[in-house]
């Protein structure tokens, strides 16, 4: 029964040079780890921007390198480098490259080469992002939505000359290497499965990483298209979104230009985006829970169906982000009742995770726990979420903390939980050693407390009206005095969760390097990737033969089984 | 190794083969990527009075160019290897006659005095132009290696070796891919120029 396919010297045509086997590698699983490594590094750029901003904002005055132009500066690069460059590049090019083929049973990507060009191409819009930093102007202050008109014009916002160009240039690139990405992703799960793996039989994971990736390939073009149109405004003076302007009584020679259009083509895209970047962390957190609660996932369908449908809604509420800004009212009833449906499958699918945890036998290790984080952070998130859908309570919190702290909580954290998890779950399998679990679990209760710590009073911060993007509040007598208090104890609280990142990539970097040797299943898991012939698996991932797939990914603690887990290799009668 | 070793091994769907899936998929990004600009287009010339365009007889032309650019690349891929290359050549050789010929037609706006910042119009067109035409240079790169393939097949069939290529030779998706591609660029040249047309 397994595979009859005969494999002949053309397998182990594996490259032996250095060079070919780990730097411009086409093997899924070392370009997973490029990408992984890259946009960690990234992602911490992106944690000590925020370090910076915290400092000013809970000790005002006290840091006289920070300024209003590179306070701005910190917090439009911060959000860049988080939603984009770390979030979304690590689930789709991470996770997305290290599970798709061994999750679906094949020995590499459709395309490898492609594969390979994607991540090299990634990282060449990673030095675009950071080169910004050492340009005149430095990078762009517009805020992560870089609306026009203040993104361009000259002198309204720091790096409104070459800053805002570098960023979009760098976006093109990073929009050409995620659709290289993405058309791989998609077509490898289409054609490649194994034998036996039939849609209805991929793991979760597989599911919102295919979803993501075609979220990916549908959205960008969208902020492609707005990218360049605003490129051509800042470099050509053109007036796409440019409208009439007196600079101090001079008129520039703008005439017409629309900046709601570009927002509408920014939200198109980001929109979709939070999705891109939530549907993979939904997966993997719902194959860690079924793992490690040792039990089936519950509505198997409803998930896959819950995850196509906030895929397909995601497409139609990306104007709730716009409720402020002057477009039609009645826009915003339609963009409402969207935003309200799409409560529905996410609540399914929360209610499917609490249910596959409901009277199973909970393994609390460090993947598990980032799982429970991610439900309870993105619950929080989500229901808050609940109030910004609604047109009259998003107009008085819309510019206000309260929106910083919701969409931390439900993309960010939530997100960054999910990749965690999924970190520690698989590093067993891609390096051949363990982490250390003791380690992991205080990463694990620092992180997750302090989150809320941080996040949580800004909810609080948001009801009192505080508004967001402000350098300082000096002069603003009316708010509470608990304000400036708050504002302390989260700036104190980030830079201790901050510092205790180190704690995961020491954890990492120790485990690769004198860990103990893993098993090759030390999870007890039924997909797959953990049944390979070798851990790690070598270049071709099966060796001779390709598994076939028998049954689907959660048969956990069935009752008449010889142990609480079958995996999908395993045939009918066993 | 090769993805094709990987392709055969697993043998889940040889009818379609990766490669054609991967080109609708890139179409569909492509469509979206036209069609937000083509919607801002509609969007952005509602907020000014002025969008005149002068609309350069050349474009009639360089439209021919285009049409039957696209059908001599069907005809090769349809056709036999012996008459493939030939057609292959002269449909690149027109596809890039419509390039040279889009730039005669800037410089023609340039010369009427239509820049690129002129007016939304002006701006709108170079931008479509551009884009559509970068697509076509990407198509350009994948005709060029293609055609190796052709020439090599269409020297076999001098020899007497193979009257058609066969219906799933690697050769032959190729030259049927590369020309869907051009209909596709051909389908959304024509949106472009009936909507630069009718609001202008």
């Amino acid at each position: 029964m397994p595979h009859a396919a005969s494999h002949t010297t053309e397998e182990h045509h594996e490259p032996t040079g250095f060079w070919s086997r780990y730097i411009f590698s086409q093997d899924h699983k070392v370009i997973a780890i490029q990408y992984t490594i890259t946009a960690l590094v990234v992602g911490f750029v992106g944690l000590f921007l925020s370090w910076l901003m915290r400092l000013q904002l809970g000790f005002p005055g006290e840091f006289n390198f920070i300024n209003p132009n590179n306070y701005l500066q910190f917090m439009t690069q911060h959000g860049m480098i988080m939603v984009v460059y770390l979030l979304t590049a690590i689930l789709l090019g991470g996770f997305g490259n290290y599970l798709i083929p061994l999750m679906i049973g094949t020995r590499d990507m459709a395309f490898p080469f492609l594969n390979m060009l994607s991540y090299w191409i990634y990282l060449v819009s990673v030095i675009l992002l950071l080169a910004a930093f050492f340009v005149p102007g430095g990078p762009t202050g517009a805020g992560w939505t870089l609306y026009p008109p203040q993104s361009v014009l000259p002198n309204a916002s720091p790096g409104a000359d070459w800053g805002i160009r570098l960023l979009i240039l760098s976006l093109a690139v990073f929009v050409a290497s995620g659709t290289m990405g993405g058309l791989n992703y998609v077509t490898t799960v289409l054609q490649l499965r194994t034998r036996g793996m039939t849609l209805m039989r991929m793991p979760l994971s597989v599911w919102g990483i295919f979803i993501a990736s075609i979220l990916a390939l549908l959205a960008f073009p969208a902020l492609f298209v707005g990218g360049v149109m605003l490129l051509l405004d800042s470099l050509f003076g053109t007036s796409f979104f440019i409208p009439v302007v007196n600079v101090l009584g001079q008129q520039l020679g703008r005439e017409g230009g629309n900046p709601i259009l570009f927002q509408h083509l920014f939200w198109y895209f980001g929109h979709p985006e939070v999705y891109i970047v939530i549907l993979p962390a939904m997966g993997i957190v719902s194959d860690l829970l079924s793992t490690h609660a040792r039990k089936p996932i519950f509505g198997y369908k409803a998930m896959v169906i819950s995850i196509a449908a906030i895929a397909a809604i995601g497409f139609i509420v990306w104007a709730h982000h716009m409720f402020v800004s002057g477009m039609n009212p009645y826009f915003g009833f339609w963009f409402a009742i969207a935003t309200v449906i799409i409560a529905i499958p996410s609540a399914v699918k929360t209610y499917n995770w609490l249910l596959t945890l409901w009277k199973g036998n909970l393994h609390l290790n460090t993947p598990m726990l980032f799982a429970l984080g991610f439900v309870s952070t993105f619950i929080i998130g989500g229901l808050t979420g609940l109030f910004l859908g609604n047109v009259i309570a998003d107009v008085p919190l819309h510019d206000t903390y309260f929106v910083t702290g919701h969409f931390h909580l439900v993309m960010g954290v939530s997100a960054i939980f999910g990749i965690f998890g999924g970190l520690y779950h698989w590093f067993p399998k891609a390096v051949g050693r363990m982490y250390s679990e003791a380690l992991g679990k205080l990463h694990f209760w620092v992180t997750f407390v302090g989150s809320y710590l941080i996040f949580f009073p800004m909810f609080g911060e948001g009801f009192l009206g505080l508004p967001r993007r402000y350098f300082s509040f000096k002069g603003i007598e009316s708010f509470s005095p608990i304000i400036h208090d708050l504002n302390v104890f989260i700036t104190i609280v980030a830079l201790a969760v901050g510092a205790a990142q180190l704690l995961f990539v020491f954890n990492l970097i120790w485990g690769a390097w004198k860990g103990r040797k893993a098993e090759a299943n030390p999870w007890r898991a039924t997909t797959l990737e953990w049944q390979t012939p070798t851990t790690p698996p070598p270049h071709g991932n099966w060796g001779a033969q390709l598994p076939v797939v028998h049954r689907w990914p959660y048969d956990y603690s069935l009752p008449d089984a010889p142990q609480d887990y079958i995996p999908q290799t395993t045939s009918q009668r066993s | 190794m090769s993805a094709q070793t990987f392709t055969e091994a697993n043998g889940s769907h040889p009818e379609l083969p990766a490669t054609k899936l991967a080109l609708w998929l890139f179409l569909a990004v492509a469509t979206m990527l036209f069609a937000m600009l083509l919607s801002a287009y509609l969007v952005r010339l509602g907020f000014s009075e002025e969008h005149a365009l002068p609309k350069p007889n050349l474009l009639w032309f360089n439209t021919l160019l285009l049409v039957f650019s696209s059908l001599a690349l069907e005809r090769a891929s349809r056709g036999t290897a012996r008459r493939a290359p030939a057609l292959w050549l002269v449909g690149g050789a027109l596809a890039v006659l419509f390039l040279i010929g889009q730039l005669f037609a800037w410089s023609e706006l340039a010369q009427a005095g239509y820049f690129l910042a002129t007016n939304p119009a002006s701006s709108f067109f170079y931008l479509l132009t551009a884009l559509h035409g970068m697509h076509l240079l990407g198509g350009l790169v994948a005709w060029t290696r293609t055609a190796s393939c052709v020439i090599q097949e269409g020297r076999g069939e001098s020899r007497g070796e193979a009257v058609r290529f066969a219906p799933a030779s690697s050769t032959r998706v190729k030259l049927e891919l590369c020309a869907f591609y051009w209909h596709f660029l051909l389908a959304v040249w024509v949106v472009i120029l009936i909507l630069v047309w009718m609001t202008t």
